[in-house]
């Protein structure tokens, strides 16, 4: 009988082998225990390959005026991924963009969300697989629809584009809360406020956390203001970074003349506390060794609105550092002096009108993430 | 072998495979392959030996007068004292197209210092006044090492310009929203913390 079914247990057996190699091609790659996900994307090496933006008709009015600058300044290599609750969305933003080089990809959500895309994830790459590391939870999402909308971005992005991972963390950030320059990640000191007894002990383990998810050295900024790092330093290649100082921006439009209090919709920022906290950042970067420039911000006095061209994107291609720089009406000294300081840097300056958004906490760079880099 | 064993095999061989990559298919990415790790409960401070925690007394109720337990546990063998600056904050209502959570409002603020002897655990009972509503946090600060020793979650947004119009957030200007939020917390903002001790 064994004799007879032989040729049925030959085929049982390529079968096996065929599957068995099948299964190991495609499957992922993971550590067992704790994913390791390798290190998040750098913000200044390498050429942008993939973006991601959020785009809710609610809050077109914000976010749509920027995009229509950055999206056709954007080369035709570039892949956009647009999250959108519906398709109506998508052809809103087409029509309020116009003609474009880059590829405008949709990916309707079916869910409310926020515009602000670069909160929501940090992207790694282990070398062979791109993940996206989602925070343990967004904050607010309790009571605020779209927050909670949020939250689920990260699975329909990965469910969306074959090969990507999802990661969910154990801590509690925002994707702004974290720069990456000369190769380490400099973390801001907020996230130890939202993690230390709540999510880990102490900042020991919050460093060691931090240094496992990110995949990379941990710069856990000290005495620093309570925003999100992007919005107060940014790395300009080859060690050095910009740190931004309120100072230098008072002193291009603290003059009444200037109606900095108009610009900000409310009184500035001109604490000897804030720029302390500055100054604070700018020294402990400086001993770790980074070449420090400051950079003029203009800072409201509630702590969320600040005009700063720090903000922003920055790209590497065909041997040229380009910087998207945000630039802000009415405040043109500060958009020239900016620029200069970018240039200096050896930065190809493109200038993104975020007027619309500042003053809802946020630009350029909050409401536009980097998915991949070449 | 005939071609109708070679068939047969062949066939045995497509459905076996088949069976087992669909037994066996990864998994999608999307899965978190680590069980989320607990939070911790009951937030403490430790200071050099001194465990300090806060929780509220009885159930918590906006409008009424809130009080809080703190409790401070000496965990070594020598008298020791401490001194806590303790405040609750209050998050202000926030336009649904703001990027963050606008920077909390301190509505109560209080110094306390507590002497304790070895290895024994002091409690002192905070009166924090009338408890408003929506999110607060109270954070516990000795020196340089502070903690967010309660918090509550709440409704810190669609308060302001959270008019449901067929379905749509009406916009408002960013004007309007910090005008409406400074006149929903002004009521209950502080000028300056009470020294107390």
């Amino acid at each position: 009988m064994i004799r007879r079914s032989r040729h049925l247990l030959v085929g049982a057996g390529l079968g096996l082998l065929v599957a068995a190699v099948t299964l190991a091609l495609v499957s992922p790659v993971a550590a067992p225990g704790r994913v390791q996900t390798g290190p998040v994307l750098s913000d200044c090496h390498g050429a942008i390959e993939q973006l991601v933006i959020q785009y809710v008709g609610q809050a077109a009015s914000l976010s749509a005026p920027v995009y229509a600058e950055l999206l056709p300044q954007l080369p035709e290599d570039v892949t956009v991924q647009v999250l959108v609750p519906d398709a109506a969305a998508f052809a809103d933003l087409r029509h309020r963009v116009g003609p474009v080089a880059c590829r405008l990809r949709p990916i309707v959500t079916g869910h409310a969300m926020t515009t602000w895309s670069r909160d929501r994830w940090l992207a790694a790459s282990d070398g062979q697989q791109r993940w996206l590391i989602s925070p343990k939870r967004e904050d607010g999402a309790e009571a605020w629809p779209a927050r909670a909308g949020d939250a689920r971005v990260g699975d329909d992005l990965a469910g969306a584009i074959p090969g990507l991972g999802h990661r969910r963390s154990d801590l509690l950030f925002d994707g702004g809360d974290v720069v990456v320059a000369r190769g380490r990640a400099l973390v801001a000191g907020r996230v130890a406020k939202r993690n230390i007894q709540h999510t880990v002990s102490d900042a020991a383990a919050l460093l060691e956390a931090l240094q496992h998810l990110l995949g990379r050295e941990v710069i856990l900024l000290g005495r620093s203001p309570d925003h999100h790092a992007g919005m107060y330093v940014m790395p300009a290649g080859q060690g050095r970074i910009f740190v931004a100082d309120p100072a230098a921006g008072l002193a291009l439009l603290g003059d009444p003349a200037h109606r900095p209090a108009e610009l900000l919709g409310g009184p500035v920022d001109a604490s000897a506390r804030l720029q302390a906290d500055l100054d604070a950042v700018a020294e402990q970067l400086t001993r770790e060794g980074f070449e420090v420039h400051r950079m003029p911000v203009l800072a409201g006095a509630d702590g969320r609105t600040w005009m700063t061209p720090l903000n922003g994107i920055l790209d590497q291609r065909h041997g040229r550092r380009i910087v998207y720089m945000p630039v802000y009406r009415g405040a043109e000294r500060l958009n020239e002096a900016a620029a200069a300081l970018w240039r200096a840097a050896g930065f190809v300056v493109r200038p993104i009108d975020c007027t619309s958004s500042y003053r809802h906490f946020g630009s350029l760079r909050c409401l536009v993430n980097v998915l991949a880099r070449r | 072998m005939t071609a109708s064993r070679i068939a047969s095999a062949l066939a045995v061989a497509a459905a076996t495979c088949l069976l087992v990559l669909v037994a066996a298919w990864p998994r999608p990415l999307t899965a978190n392959e680590e069980k989320p790790a607990a939070e911790i409960q009951v937030p403490t401070l430790n200071v050099e030996g001194l465990e300090c925690s806060i929780q509220p007394i009885g159930q918590l109720e906006n409008g009424k007068e809130a009080k809080f337990l703190l409790t401070v546990r000496n965990t070594t063998t020598a008298q020791r004292d401490i001194s806590l600056d303790l405040s609750l904050r209050t998050i202000p209502p926030v336009s649904p197209g703001s990027r963050m959570i606008p920077l909390p409002t301190t509505v109560w603020t209080d110094g306390v210092a507590v002497e304790i002897g070895p290895e024994q655990t002091r409690t002192v009972e905070l009166s924090v006044g009338t408890l408003p509503a929506g999110a607060l946090e109270l954070p516990m600060i000795c020196g340089d090492n502070g903690i967010i020793a309660w918090t509550r979650a709440g409704n810190p947004v669609l308060q302001v310009n959270a008019v449901p119009v067929e379905g749509q957030f009406v916009e408002m200007d960013p004007d309007q929203i910090k005008a409406a939020v400074n006149a929903q917390t002004s009521a209950r903002r502080i000028s300056e913390p009470k020294a107390n001790r």
